[in-house]
Formats: C-alpha cells, structure tokens, sequence
C-alpha cells in the first residue's frame, strides 16, 4: 500500500475574461510544480481564456503533476462571475473537468474569487455557482 | 437615460461623479441608497453586506448618472466600467488607508475583470464602455461619460489585460 506516499498539491485557477492561468504548488502553496497560462498553448491572444485553452492547460498540468508523483489535487478556484448563463471567463469549469479526465484525483473545491468592495459590498456573487 | 459609473474602488469613480455633477448633471451615489438593504457586517473585510438583489430590484430609475463599485448590477441604460492598472490601484487602496489585504483583494478583482464579467452577466455587450484611466485624468474620463451619454461613444470591452499582474503574483 503506497497511499500514505502519495502526494497531494493544490491546484490554483486564475479564470479572468482575457486569460486563464493554472499553477500547480505544494500543499503549503510554498513551492511551485508547474505553471500553464492560455499565452502557453493558443496562438491568438483572443483565445487565451477559452475553454479549450483552459482543457489544454489542465492537461499539461496534470501530466507534469504527474511526472512529480502527485496523484491527486485540491483546487482553489479565482473565477469572477455569480454563475449565471451567459457567465464569461469559462476556463475554470474546463480545467477542473481536464484534471480529472487526464487521472488526476480531485479534492476540495475552494471558491477563493475576490469580491470588490469599500465601505459595503453585495451579499450574492458566490450563491448558486457552479465551479 | 440612467448610466452605471463602476469599477472597483479606487478605479476614480466618485472623483469623475464630482466633475460630473459640477457640470450639472444629476449624480446618484449608490452609498447614499442602501440603507434599507444593510443585512450586516463583514469584520474580516471591514465592510458592510447589503441585499444587492433586492437593492437592484426596488431601485428607482433616475436620469443621470449612478455611481458605485455595484452600478453595473442596476438596470442601467448603458454602463461605463473604469479600468485601472491593478499595481496603481494598490498604491492609490493604500495611500486611501485601506488595510493590505483589503487594497490586495481589490486589486485582484481587477486583475480578473471581475466588474466587466459581471456586467456582461448582467447587459448586453452593446450597452458596455470600458475606459481605462490609469494614465488619464478624471477631466477626460468625465468627458468620455458625457460622450456616452450622448451617444457620441462606441461600446467596447476587454481590452485590459492584467494577466501580467496575476502571472507575478501567482503562487
Ligand atoms: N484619473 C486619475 N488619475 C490619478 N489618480 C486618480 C484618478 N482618479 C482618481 N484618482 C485618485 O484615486 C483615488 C480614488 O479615487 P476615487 O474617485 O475615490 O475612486 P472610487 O470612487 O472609484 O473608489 C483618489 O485618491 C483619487 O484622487
Ligand atoms: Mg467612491
């Protein structure tokens, strides 16, 4: 039984609307395995955030995750957007769906987007979304 | 016609809303409209929650311009999101007093488009004008409102890439 050798990371996902960015750390966050941004696998800047560059990304990531005997990740998601239909920035469902489909066990799903705010700030963003 | 003024604190909002009412157009800041909505508080973020959903519902139209980081979630007629480089934003969030965390959360939020992806959840794309001000003065960007209230602007959206930002500060 190898299961207390395998190792798990963290799979941080940066979704904006012009890019999505994939970077793959240790559990402490401290050290860094790999790193995917769209720039890395489309040629037109404006595909960068599609999802077809976030699945390319993903699959990179997982093959070099791999590569370094980690069998299975935590994502920690930074997407913008309350879930609604026509939501852009669509590279984090992607990605999370390419991680898995590439052998990749996944852990806890973190919802970690920022949400703008001064002296008040809205209720809603995160209710009822999917990552 | 009803215009949205947003983007994240910091972005100039209040300081083009100033120039705007000056030059005698009627000026609604979304602070002085949410009393009603307040559900409490969020001591980690040193703000105050409110009920935006129902804030955007029971909101009466006005004709000039709203102003506020959640303008965009109003049923405007046309929306002006004010873009600011995310480095420049965190010197103007801290030089404002706001905590690190509290300047750093908001610069990330720029840097993931997060007003614009929300606005295009909320209107149609033919009703968005982007502006980025990070070299430009608030003179300009009131003038830029003017235009768009005139109808005298295209709408356009994402051009601002920030990926930059986000690349150095990833993990
Ligand atoms: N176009 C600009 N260029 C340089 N500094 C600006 C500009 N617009 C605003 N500022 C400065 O940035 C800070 C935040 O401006 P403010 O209008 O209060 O933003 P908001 O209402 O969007 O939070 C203020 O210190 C203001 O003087
Ligand atoms: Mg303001």
């Amino acid at each position: 039984m190898a299961a207390e050798n395998d190792k798990w990371g963290i799979a941080h996902i940066f979704a904006s609307f012009n890019n999505t960015i994939i970077t793959v750390t240790d559990l402490s966050g401290a050290e860094t395995i790999c790193k995917s941004s769209g720039g890395m696998v489309v040629k037109q800047a404006r595909n960068e955030s599609s999802p077809y560059a976030a699945m390319q990304m993903a699959t990179n990531v997982a093959q070099a995750a791999r590569d370094k005997g980690f069998v299975g990740l935590h994502v920690k998601v930074r997407a913008p957007g309350r879930g609604k239909q026509r939501s852009p920035g669509p590279g984090a469902q992607a990605a999370i769906r390419a991680l898995a489909r590439a052998g990749i066990r996944i852990g806890r799903i973190e919802d970690v987007t920022p949400v703008s705010h001064d002296s008040i700030r809205a209720r809603g963003g995160r209710r009822g979304r999917r990552v | 016609m009803m215009i949205g003024l947003t983007g994240v604190p910091g972005t100039g909002k209040t300081t083009v809303a100033n120039i705007l009412e000056e030059r005698g157009i009627c000026v609604v800041r979304i602070n002085d409209t949410i009393a009603p909505y307040v559900l409490g508080k969020d001591p980690d973020r040193d703000t105050t929650i409110i009920d935006e959903e129902l804030w955007a519902a029971e909101f009466e139209p006005v004709d000039g311009v709203v102003e506020g980081h959640l303008a965009h979630l109003l049923p405007c007629d046309r929306v002006v999101i004010l873009r600011c480089d995310p480095d420049v934003l965190l010197d103007r969030l801290m030089s404002r007093g706001y905590s690190p965390e509290k300047a750093e959360e908001n610069a990330l939020a720029e840097a993931l488009d997060s007003t614009l992806i929300e606005a295009l959840e909320n209107h149609d794309p033919e009703v968005i004008y982007e502006f980025e001000t990070t070299d430009t003065t608030s003179e300009t960007v009131a003038d830029f409102v003017l235009d768009v209230r005139a109808g005298d602007a295209s709408p356009s959206h994402g051009t601002c890439d920030w990926s930059l930002y986000l690349m150095n500060r990833m993990p």
